[in-house]
């Protein structure tokens, strides 16, 4: 089975957010980057199918943030092959105009089943998983936690997680794109020494993509961070004072019966 | 038919209509006002007819019955909702941000050339287009996005509005599809239940959450015994889930369950944005955690910053006392 | 006139040559299977960064280590701590040494001298000494048996019992019996042999009076042919005896010979004789066998002990060695140098009665580990290197593996220098190599990474302990400073450590010390991720760490830090340079410059008198050793001198200094879940070891972990109203003679 896997540099939510001058958009020279969740476990995901099935793993990637390292360490877990799209300086462009440059740059690569995180949470303007699939023609399910090699060759068994820890259990005729939630395992623990290697051995594969960016679909009038609304009342003092107060209170709401 | 109208797509799980549907039925309330639009309902599954009544604060009730809307697929309920939409043209469309909606709005949008947003807290119609209030970034950011074409497709995250009540025209029509809907490469086996015989802590009216605070699952003994005094149960948030002190049926949260009891009582609960999407709805909050800075304290309403291994005998002893 | 030790006393002659013709092939014997043995030891990888083997022992014959060689394997100094079994092995070992010399010596004497020059020198007094000194000692020898059947058999404690096959209750069992049964006829020989001398003085006796009859007697009682020396000595002998000498006079000097001969004398001459026989025939044989089996058996240790003991490594045990990132997969990833460690247990088990992991209930034992490593060495052909199967599963698993907290306790009290924590470490790299790792450790190694923490947290909020002070510090990247003050990851981001850190930052502005810090740039030194075995993280953070050093090395003259494990690995890992990764970023702008810990550095201040201190701790406390300052380090007094000073009354813990007993946070303990298994933490175990002090109030700790695990478990167990956790640097800041506040 040959998968392809995309793999999104997102905002680190450890460091605080700035908004640019604009006021409009994210301060994207201020921010960290990191591997988008998601797309580390579609990776896993990836990595778990070929182990069981054979096949190759194919991770593309925009060139931007900490790229370079979250492709070495896919190498360094078993990928076959990184793939980093050359995206102009400051452009970060939306789910949408993304699908596209993916869809260009993979349009050679013999993708059997393509594995996108269901979301990254800097998505604004469209998601990316199901742009991809209409950008490349091929059927999409998402909120997908674990995908098996199907009983016939050609197609995969995918769960799809609903609220309670409860699963569909899907069949999926391959070619398609999957929306990870999450695979099979967490993901894999790579050590340093082998990121190293793979830093030494592998390659980039840097397609040359020119894709008219699509024009966005919507406009984004202003970024401000979330009004806390009103803050809970704290209660002080001793252990006791304060579940006396919560007993109180209970029993003024009538909730104590 | 009219280019003011909104049309809400019910959220259906496993034949059974989920209370989201109204908190939908409510956004889209706000917005068709303005225009002097209807508020439409479509409701796909395989018989939507025992649905009606609660769907009383829609203006019309669209039933697309069809046996293969009884699970879940994604071609055929993207189809058979292209169909209705394509055919009334609304200024928008509300899907709720759920596994189904995950799938369906952004297909839909995607066959309809319609711009998509996702995580909506608040839309408000703003002469022929809308503004929509979305948090993305964990929670951490809000964006005032405004689309201008028609239909817009529209996630709204659970818990943004209360659930509608006053009643609309409700008016019924069940419709078949023009032609069979398309199985498609993705096809429903079957479904994968947890184990049975747990509590339902979406019924229950008292729940008492316990987090990573609690530090060990010998600590959940004690949350059961306030569960007990209070009459309600004990759910957890996703640590602690993860860490086998609770069944996943117990998880709150994103991934979990979504809750609106009477009274929520998070214990060592930090508040994670994909915690709060899952019981911010609480009529009751009432946090306990040793640290201040805590987002929970943002979406409780009364707080207590004390461990909350060290407040659980005092509670069950006061709560005991109050009653008694 | 002078008697002399008897030679082959009533052993015939085709016995003797019998003897003489079997010793060449027990040699033979003896030596094949010690080198079978011998070999198997160099069937591993070189040791890193140190000399060759014949180096190695070149530096061992130094006059110093020669000492530390002859304190540890001659007087078992490394017992001192359990003193039943001192004085039960030094029975043991010096009974059977003794009894081994007096063998030798009677070897030299009969075989050498008697036979060449027809010269005795085990005669008169010199004969006498020997007679009484053999005796005693192989009492010695049979009580130091009977106190190991004793403790083995009747106390029997956990130690000494084994869940893996190979070793069991009974392995010692042989071995004792084998030397006790060596010793009981050798008594029995002797005493035989003394029964048939007194049975021969009363014959002479019976006789009459004159010389002639009693000659004809002693004739008759074939006593020439019993004396096998030359002719005149032999008449000088029967004359002796024929005027009514004892036959054997050093007797006297035997005790238990002679109570032996006594108790056998209703036997007849000839019985005497024949038990004589049977009984040298057996003690023979089972001599033969003892020294035949000591390549097979738990007596090999005699000779690989003592060889570990030549071989140990002298150098830092804070500096952990690394041959290969990738790790240990089978036993020839070990080196020479832990393959001989593996082959020299004794099997004694105390590293197990110490193991905070095996009395939590962690399926860890020290012990049986190194049994296992033994055992599968064993089973390996040093020439089929293809089929050496993999360690990891059949001998250790993984959970056994990550239950270690990397105390040292075991490799500290092991009475033959084993080191079982580098063996646990070297199996850890392979198990990170292929990404077997812990959940909880995942994230912490993943947090390293990617933020130089293991909290998760932003590096820009790296200082921000900083901000209640009210007084600024300096940053040494920038400014010079006498101190680089590396404050570590706990002391840094929790917010129980961080009041500490506060605390001393207090005290050592208030004493005027020179302190600057790298700010946000410090990262996490790497202690605990080497020790959890990800080499390359290590070398990373270490790199990084080096870097910021380099880039300040002109702004500090000494490092201050507040971690004991930080203290470890700045001052026996940075400096000591890459071995296997690029890089020795880190050694050169650290050459030169002493490593502190706070309280090292307070306790100077307070003796210089640049702290004085107010009011006296009016307190009952106790005082808890950090392995990775104490243990590791040897920092034991600084800390007790500052609570000295404060006035307060220390009461050590029963497990204090080398003994201390680990929190269990070390060796990445503390991100990991807890093992299956568990019946009580670590932690919990210490804090009840205090509470049983009489008196005490407060556990005085020096280092963030224990002040966290220690808070934790005073409250799991209950305790917060009657013991109070503290570390030394608030102490200090309580009992100064300036409020804290009034620091600014």
């Amino acid at each position: 089975m040959n998968i392809m896997v995309v793999v999104r540099q997102v905002p680190d939510l450890i460091e605080s957010l700035e908004i640019d001058a604009s006021g409009s958009s994210l301060d994207w020279d201020a921010a960290s980057f990191i591997i988008n969740e998601c797309d580390d476990h579609a990776l896993e995901q990836a990595l778990l199918l070929k182990e069981a099935a054979g096949g190759t793993v194919t991770v593309v990637a925009l060139d931007q943030g900490d790229v370079d390292n979250t492709l070495y360490t896919a190498a360094a877990k078993g990928a076959d092959r990184i793939v980093k799209i050359p995206v102009d300086d400051g452009w970060h462009p939306s789910p949408r105009a993304a699908a596209a440059l993916y869809a260009e740059a993979a349009k050679d690569l013999a993708k059997d089943l393509v594995l996108v995180g269901v979301q990254a949470h800097d998505e604004l303007d469209g998601v990316l998983a199901p742009a991809l699939a209409a950008a490349l023609a091929l059927p999409y399910v998402g909120v997908i936690r674990g995908v098996q090699a199907g009983s016939e060759p050609g197609s995969v068994v995918a769960c799809k997680e609903f609220p309670g820890a409860v699963m569909a259990r899907l069949d999926v005729r391959l070619p398609a794109v999957l929306g990870i939630l999450g695979a099979d395992q967490p993901p894999r623990y790579v050590p340093v020494s082998r990121i190293r290697a793979a830093m030494k051995e592998s390659r980039f594969e840097e397609p040359a993509v020119a894709a008219a960016p699509a024009a966005s679909l919507v406009s984004v009038h202003k970024l401000y961070p979330p009004v806390s609304g009103t803050r809970a009342e704290m209660l002080v003092g001793s252990e006791s004072d304060i579940a006396g107060r919560i007993a109180a209170i209970l029993a003024e709401k009538g909730l104590l019966k | 038919m009219s280019a003011h109208d909104v049309l809400v797509v019910a959220e259906v799980q496993r034949q059974a209509l989920a209370d989201i549907t109204l908190e939908l039925l409510a956004a889209a309330r706000g917005v068709a006002e303005a225009g002097g639009g209807q508020v439409i309902c479509l409701v796909l599954s395989a018989d939507g007819t025992p649905f009606v009544p609660a769907l009383a604060p829609a203006d019309r009730i669209v039933l697309v019955n069809d046996p293969q809307l009884a699970d879940y697929a994604p071609d055929p309920f993207v189809a058979a909702a292209f169909e209705v939409v394509a055919a009334e043209q609304p200024r928008a469309v509300l899907v709720a941000g759920t596994s189904v909606g995950w799938d369906l709005a952004p297909l839909l949008a995607s066959r309809l050339q319609a711009p998509l947003v996702t995580g909506c807290k608040s839309v408000t119609a703003d002469g022929p287009g809308l503004v929509v209030d979305v948090s993305f970034c964990g929670g951490k950011m809000m964006a005032e996005v405004a689309v201008g074409q028609s239909p817009a497709v529209l996630m709204i995250m659970p818990g943004s509005y209360r659930a509608a009540t006053a009643a609309g025209a409700a008016r019924v029509e069940t419709r078949e599809p023009a032609s069979p809907l398309p199985a498609g490469a993705v096809r429903f086996r079957e479904w994968v239940l947890p184990e049975a015989g747990d509590v339902d802590i979406t019924q229950q009216d008292v729940l008492v959450a316990v987090g990573r605070g609690i530090q060990q699952k010998d600590n959940v003994e004690l949350a059961e015994q306030l569960a007990q005094a209070l009459g309600g149960a004990v759910c957890a948030s996703r640590p602690a889930v993860d860490q086998g002190w609770l069944p996943a049926t117990r998880q709150v949260g994103k991934s979990g369950m979504t809750v609106r009891p009477k009274l929520y009582l998070a214990l060592g609960v930090s508040g994670a944005p994909e915690h709060l999407e899952g019981m911010d709805g609480s009529e009751l909050i009432i946090a306990v955690n040793t640290d201040p800075k805590a987002p929970i304290f943002d979406a409780a309403h009364y707080g207590a910053e004390v461990d909350a291994l060290d407040l659980l005998p005092a509670l069950v002893e006061a709560v005991g006392a109050k009653k008694g | 006139m002078e008697f002399t030790r008897p030679i082959m006393w009533n052993v015939p002659h085709w016995a003797e040559i019998t003897l003489y013709a079997m010793i060449p092939l027990v040699m033979i014997a003896f030596v094949a299977a010690t080198v079978w043995r011998m070999r198997k030891w160099f069937i591993g990888a070189a040791e890193p960064g140190t000399p060759s083997l014949r180096q190695q022992l070149l530096q061992s014959l130094r006059p110093r280590q020669l000492w530390s060689l002859v304190k540890t394997a001659l007087f078992q100094s490394r017992l001192t701590r359990d003193t039943f079994s001192l004085v039960m092995h030094q029975a043991i070992f010096w009974g059977m040494a003794l009894l081994f010399v007096g063998t030798a010596l009677a070897t030299v004497d009969q075989d050498l001298t008697n036979l060449l020059w027809d010269w005795q020198f085990l005669s008169g007094r010199t004969y006498l000494v020997y007679e009484f000194v053999l005796d005693v000692f192989g009492v010695v020898l049979i009580v130091g048996i009977a106190m190991a059947a004793y403790r083995r058999y009747v106390l029997r404690p956990r130690r000494l019992q084994a869940k893996r096959k190979n070793i069991s209750l009974w392995d010692a069992f042989p071995f004792l019996s084998l030397l006790l049964l060596i010793a009981v006829t050798g008594f029995l020989v002797e005493g035989l042999r003394i029964a048939e001398g007194l049975h021969i003085e009363s014959q002479v006796a019976a006789a009459p009076s004159d010389g002639q009859a009693r000659l004809a007697a002693l004739e008759r009682m074939d006593v020439r042919a019993r004396l096998k020396m030359g002719p005149e000595r032999q008449e000088a002998q029967l004359r002796r005896i024929a005027e009514g000498e004892a036959v054997f006079p050093a007797a006297a000097a035997a005790p238990v010979g002679k109570g032996i001969a006594h108790l056998l004398t209703p036997l007849s001459l000839d019985n005497v004789r024949l038990l004589h026989q049977l009984s040298w025939w057996v003690h023979t044989l089972l001599a033969f066998g003892l020294i035949v089996s000591i390549p097979m058996t738990k007596a090999f240790h005699l000779i690989s002990s003592p060889a570990n003991m030549l071989l140990r490594d002298a150098g830092e045990p804070g500096r952990l060695p690394v041959v290969a990132e990738s790790g240990v997969r089978t036993v020839r990833d070990y080196t020479w140098r832990q393959l001989v460690q593996v082959d020299a247990c004794t099997w004694c088990g105390k590293c197990q009665d110490v193991c905070p992991g095996y009395a939590a209930g962690f399926p860890l034992s020290p012990r049986d580990l190194v049994q296992g490593l033994g055992a599968q060495l064993l089973r390996t052909k040093p020439k089929d290197r293809d089929n050496t199967p993999s360690l990891h599963g059949p001998v250790v698993t993984p959970e056994e593996l990550w239950a270690c907290c990397t105390c040292r306790a075991c490799e500290d009290i092991c009475p033959v220098h084993i080191q079982q924590p580098r063996l646990i470490i070297d199996l850890r790299r392979h198990l990170i190599d292929g990404g077997q790792v812990d959940e909880g450790l995942q994230d912490a190694l993943m947090n390293f990474q990617r933020y130089g923490n293991s909290f998760g947290q932003s590096p820009r909020k790296r200082a921000d302990w900083m901000k209640p002070l009210g007084f600024k510090l300096k940053d040494v990247r920038k400014e010079p400073a006498e101190y680089l003050w590396f404050v570590g990851d706990y002391a840094s981001y929790d917010p129980r450590a961080q009041e500490v850190t506060r605390a001393v930052a207090r005290v050592l502005r208030h004493a005027g010390v020179d302190v600057g810090l790298l700010m946000e740039k410090e990262q996490n030194s790497g202690n605990d991720v080497r020790r959890i075995g990800e080499e390359g993280l290590f070398a990373m953070l270490r790199d990084k760490n080096g870097q910021e050093l380099a880039n300040a090395k002109d702004n500090f003259r000494r490092v201050l830090t507040s971690d004991p494990h930080t203290y470890n690995t700045l001052k026996n890992e940075y400096r000591a340079g890459g071995q296997i990764s690029e890089g020795d970023a880190a050694a050169e702008p650290l050459a030169g410059k002493p490593v502190l810990h706070y309280a090292e550095l307070l306790d100077e201040l307070i003796r210089g008198g640049a702290i004085g201190l107010a009011r006296r701790m009016d307190r009952t406390v106790t005082y808890h050793d950090p392995c990775y300052l104490g243990r590791f380090n040897g920092v034991y007094d600084a800390p007790r001198r500052i609570l000295e000073a404060l006035g307060a009354r220390l009461v050590e813990m029963p497990r204090s200094r080398a003994n201390s007993y680990c929190c269990g946070a070390g060796g990445g303990r503390v991100w990991m879940k807890d093992s299956p298994g568990i019946a009580e933490r670590p932690a919990e175990n210490r804090i009840k070891e205090a509470l049983a002090l009489p008196g005490v109030q407060c556990l005085v700790v020096a280092c963030p972990k224990d002040l966290i695990m220690f808070q934790d478990a005073v409250k799991t167990v209950g305790a917060e109203d009657r013991l109070r956790v503290v570390d030394v640097g608030e102490l200090v800041l309580e009992a100064m003679d300036v409020p804290a506040e009034a620091v600014t």
